[in-house]
């Protein structure tokens, strides 16, 4: 047997659907129904963009001059925890934080970008609650955070969502790790 | 005016929930045919399913037009997989197994037992040799949606299609069939 019949034969019966049982389909539903709505702006992240971001801050002028190829530049992104001394723009205190916080400091390289927003589970991963402020060709901003393990991403002239290449991914980010890690207060 | 899967996700995320359910129709099935051939077992396929369409109702808002809704998916479900597969014991390949016996659509289909055979086969592939061949022959994406949906790039994904193809029809041939 010729091997493309041999496949599509074998491909043929792997095809046949695995039957759909109601109760399942059910459950699924009432989960739904159970579960906090979606918005716009949500976590979660898309397929193939965040991957060509996986670089060292190393190689940071290799970035750029791929990142220039696409409208904008990245090179070395920072981010550090400086209890007490906001060395950047401040951002708004987020009402809904109660506890003990830290002023958490976001920097980007990012010459060509119009603008860079910082996305994360305190905020809402909301690309207009924190945006980052220019100073020459780098952005950045301070918000206190509470204390503890914190997701976030950076939102490039409002359209390309990226981790933080000097940061740890987050592995329970079901979307290729693409977000990124900051635990504020040496909590682990 | 059939709706497209993108205009089901403006839906949903306008307050129509009734549109997740249309969104859940459409690619239920073929979620739950991956997810069984991969774990071999209804209950925890049906498990990685429902986690896999509760994560992406709650990531819908970041969900982009220009995107096949159903790779999309299929980026988280194979997560999910995985995980089931990492806390599970081996894939069922005694012909005997009520996990496996459960799987088949028809009980009484007259193909079944070449089916059963062929589950076999493929329960004996490595996992990621499973994973590959499933997701290009069987579920038809591209090599390009593989990569982003396994962080395996397309010479590695090639590789591992065709070690598939070559094992199972070594493992078929052995059982008789030609």
């Amino acid at each position: 047997m010729r091997d493309e019949d041999w496949l599509t034969g074998v491909v043929d019966e792997l095809r046949h659907e695995v039957t759909v049982r109601p109760e399942a389909r059910a459950r699924l539903d009432a989960a739904v129904r159970a579960a906090p709505r979606p918005r716009r702006g949500g976590p979660g992240l898309w397929l193939i963009e965040p991957r060509t971001w996986r670089l060292s801050p190393l190689v940071g002028l290799a970035a750029a001059a791929a990142i220039g190829a696409i409208g904008f530049g990245l090179g070395t992104l920072r981010q550090e925890a400086a209890p007490g001394r906001p060395a950047a723009p401040a951002a708004a205190i987020p009402a809904a934080f109660s506890g003990p916080t830290e002023i958490v400091r976001f920097t980007v390289d990012a010459p060509d970008a119009r603008s860079v927003a910082l996305v994360g589970d305190f905020n809402g991963w909301d690309p207009a609650a924190t945006p980052l402020q220019r100073v020459g060709g780098r952005w950045m901003v301070a918000l206190p955070l509470p204390r503890g393990r914190h997701v976030y991403g950076f939102v490039v002239d409002g359209a390309s969502w990226i981790p933080d290449p000097a940061a740890p991914r987050d592995p329970g980010d079901d979307f290729g790790g693409t977000n990124s890690v900051v635990f504020v207060g040496g909590a682990s | 005016m059939e709706f497209t899967d993108a205009m089901l996700v403006a839906k949903v995320l306008q307050g129509d929930e009734g549109a997740f359910s249309l969104l859940v129709d459409r690619h239920y099935a073929r979620c739950l045919r991956y997810a069984a051939r991969m774990l071999g077992d209804r209950e925890e396929a049906e498990e990685a399913v429902q986690d896999t369409f509760l994560r992406v109702y709650g990531a819908l808002g970041r969900y982009r037009d220009e995107q096949r809704f159903a790779g999309w998916v299929f980026q988280v479900l194979v997560n999910r997989v995985r995980t089931y597969a990492g806390r599970r014991r081996p894939l069922p390949i005694d012909p005997a197994d009520a996990r496996l016996a459960e799987l088949p659509a028809r009980d009484a289909d007259p193909g079944l037992e070449l089916r059963e055979e062929i589950a076999r086969a493929v329960a004996r592939l490595d996992d990621d040799q499973r994973e590959a061949f499933l997701l290009k022959h069987v579920e038809d994406l591209t090599y390009e949606e593989m990569t982003a949906v396994t962080g395996a790039s397309v010479p590695a994904l090639k590789m591992r299609v065709k070690r598939a193809c070559d094992r199972l029809r070594e493992l078929l041939d052995g059982e008789g069939r030609a």
